[in-house]
């Protein structure tokens, strides 16, 4: 594998970097690959697909025909395609800073690297939304997708009795995963009614897959005899050093909790999943603009028909586009590549044209689909109703609900107001938990809009970087060359 | 719990070796995570927090909560959930001391 990091060897080619190797990131590799441009993939995780592909890993060598293994090959089939010599894949490594003319600050192998991105494409994908109430922070409170990735990746079920809350069609799959691994599901808790996203359905009667995907779920879950528990929520879970029991209400069209409603199941493990939010944090060093928009999942990083963000040079791709469904991220995957291919040069207009029309037909689907998922399934403003003065809000810092208010109570107006008062989002996390419970708590206590209360600003390291290794970065201007082009010659000149 | 059976499918697994998370041997196998192999040894809490010292287990298992944070082998705050484990390490839980600070990893 070439080293990142080469800049003598005064090579043409411009250097494009895709951050992110799931659905979008391998989709943008492959348009470019097809456009005869090398291209630099960079991936946190050890393992290309994304955590979409990733759920269907496990025991790879045996098939059984069914959807899933359709899947699985798709995956398996794509990343294969990324088996090329023009591509420079570099797993296990983090981007944890993007500095001004796109210069990327890396973490791999307990070392820092730097490295030129001349187009660089976000397809960094998204985080699991959760929420707050007392308990949450309990061992055995845990995201559902953490749940599922331990089962798929491992083969390791984190528990026996489980309760699945929430809102959004991914609770239903993960619990049919869970049962059929031999989980009990004492209760799937949903807080959507479930005549609405029916209703919606009917739009997309063409979208058969989607359709029997959904029937199919349903209909699965009642033969399990699994209770499917509509407009209710979870309010509290008990346990001494782990969970015990969870305690869940029937909520109204708002999501407030109706009180003298609440029943008792006793569980050990509570697997959360309130729909996604996208990772923005690198498009924000880039400085690339994001927008709200509840139809796109919330936050997401703005862009163009092509997928271009407002910074030079910066394109977007996948969840962190809008969150969408993998056949979404793979088709603005690979309209992000063919834009790429077609601003570098590399592939003529009328070409262009015609890809990205099919691209765009598909983006547009998807994007239909999508929107009635992401305003059916969004928590309403009482999704923070169970949380108490005392209930834990910044998970990292332990920042109770109590400083919170009493910030809000001092005239913070923002997530960063917050955040300067109490540190919720400045440890660990770096406020990609806390910020999905502030902003709808901010929001109901103070009545203003998410777009006005904000996101946090995110500053490089945007993850952990051990001192040991940010001491191992290399001299900026023997990777980028002198801060000026012409400037080392010039000052020379004076001697 | 480890299954046998994953959708109707083997799980297959290759040759199990040992890790210590504190004063016990822990069994993995390949390709499990220190998290996997701690929570299929039913340890569920990995930590406990910095100020209350509440416990603490794991949130989201793919890296981005930092709740499943553990010593490995002398470096702190490791993500338990990123972090394959391998035979002979020294795993233990995390804040027990006072120094467990983002900005003083190491």
């Amino acid at each position: 594998m070439t080293r990142p990091n080469n800049p003598a060897d005064g090579e043409a080619q411009p250097r494009i970097v895709v951050i992110g190797g799931g659905p979008a990131g391998m989709a943008a590799c492959n348009a470019l690959l097809q456009n005869d441009l090398p291209v630099t993939l960079i991936d946190e995780s050890n393992g290309l697909g994304g955590q979409y592909y990733k759920r269907f890993t496990a025991a790879a060598d045996l098939s059984r025909g069914t959807e899933i293994d359709e899947l699985r090959e798709s995956g398996a089939e794509q990343a294969g395609r990324l088996d090329d010599p023009r591509v420079t894949y570099l797993p296990n490594t983090l981007v944890w800073g993007i500095f001004p003319e796109r210069r990327l600050a890396l973490y791999v192998d307990d070392r820092v690297e730097l490295m030129q991105a001349d187009a660089l494409l976000l397809a960094g994908g998204a985080v699991e939304r959760i929420a707050a109430f007392p308990g949450w922070t309990l061992p055995g409170v845990m995201t559902a997708g953490g749940a599922q990735t331990l089962l798929a990746r491992e083969g390791i079920l984190v528990g026996k009795r489980f309760l699945l809350t929430g809102t959004g069609p991914l609770l239903l799959e993960i619990a049919l995963e869970i049962a059929e691994a031999g989980g009990e599901i004492v209760a799937v808790v949903e807080g959507s009614s479930l005549s609405a996203p029916v209703r919606q359905l009917r739009k997309f009667v063409t979208q058969t897959r989607r359709m029997r995907q959904a029937f199919d779920y349903h209909r699965e879950l009642r033969r399990r005899k699994i209770p499917l528990l509509s407009q209710h929520m979870i309010v509290a879970a008990h346990g001494d050093d782990h969970v015990s029991d969870a305690v869940v209400a029937r909520i109204d069209g708002d999501w407030q909790p109706i009180s003298g409603s609440e029943q008792r199941f006793p569980v050990d493990t509570i697997c959360l999943h309130y729909g996604f939010a996208a990772s923005t944090e690198l498009a924000h060093l880039a400085g690339a603009t994001t927008a709200f928009d509840q139809r796109y999942g919330g936050w997401y990083v703005a862009h163009d028909d092509g997928m271009r963000t407002s910074a030079s040079d910066v394109y977007v791709a996948g969840q962190t586009s809008g969150i969408g469904g993998a056949d979404l991220a793979e088709a603005t995957g690979r309209l992000a590549g063919l834009s790429i291919a077609h601003d570098l040069g590399q592939l003529p207009v009328d070409r262009y044209t015609g890809l990205a029309v099919d691209a765009r037909r598909e983006i547009d689907r998807g994007r239909q689909f999508a929107e009635m998922l992401n305003t059916t399934y969004t928590a309403g403003p009482g999704v923070n109703e169970p949380v108490t003065s005392e209930t834990l809000i910044c998970r990292c810092e332990e920042v109770r609900a109590a400083q919170v208010d009493a910030a809000l109570a001092e005239g913070a107006l923002d997530l960063n107001d917050v955040k300067r008062l109490t540190r919720c989002g400045m440890g660990f996390c770096q406020g990609r938990i806390c910020s999905q419970v502030l902003v709808p708590y901010i929001a109901q206590k103070s009545g203003r809009s998410p777009q006005e209360i904000g996101q946090f600003h995110p500053r490089p390291p945007i993850k952990p970087v051990p001192l040991g290794a940010l001491a191992t970065m290399p001299d900026p201007e023997s990777v980028f060359g002198s801060p000026e082009p012409g400037a080392a010659e010039a000052a020379a000149g004076h001697h | 719990m480890r299954l046998e059976e994953l959708r109707g499918e083997r799980v297959t697994r290759s040759d199990g070796f040992t890790f210590r998370w504190d004063e016990q041997e822990i069994t993995a196998y390949p390709g499990e995570t220190i998290l996997g192999a701690l929570i299929a040894s039913d340890i569920h809490t990995l930590r406990s927090t910095r100020f209350e010292h509440e416990p603490r287990g794991m949130l989201c298992a793919i890296g981005v909560c930092y709740e499943c944070l553990v010593n490995v082998d002398g470096k702190p705050n490791r993500r338990a959930c990123v972090t394959p484990a391998a035979p002979g390490m020294i795993v233990r839980p995390e804040g027990q001391d006072e120094e467990m600070r983002y900005d003083a990893a190491e």
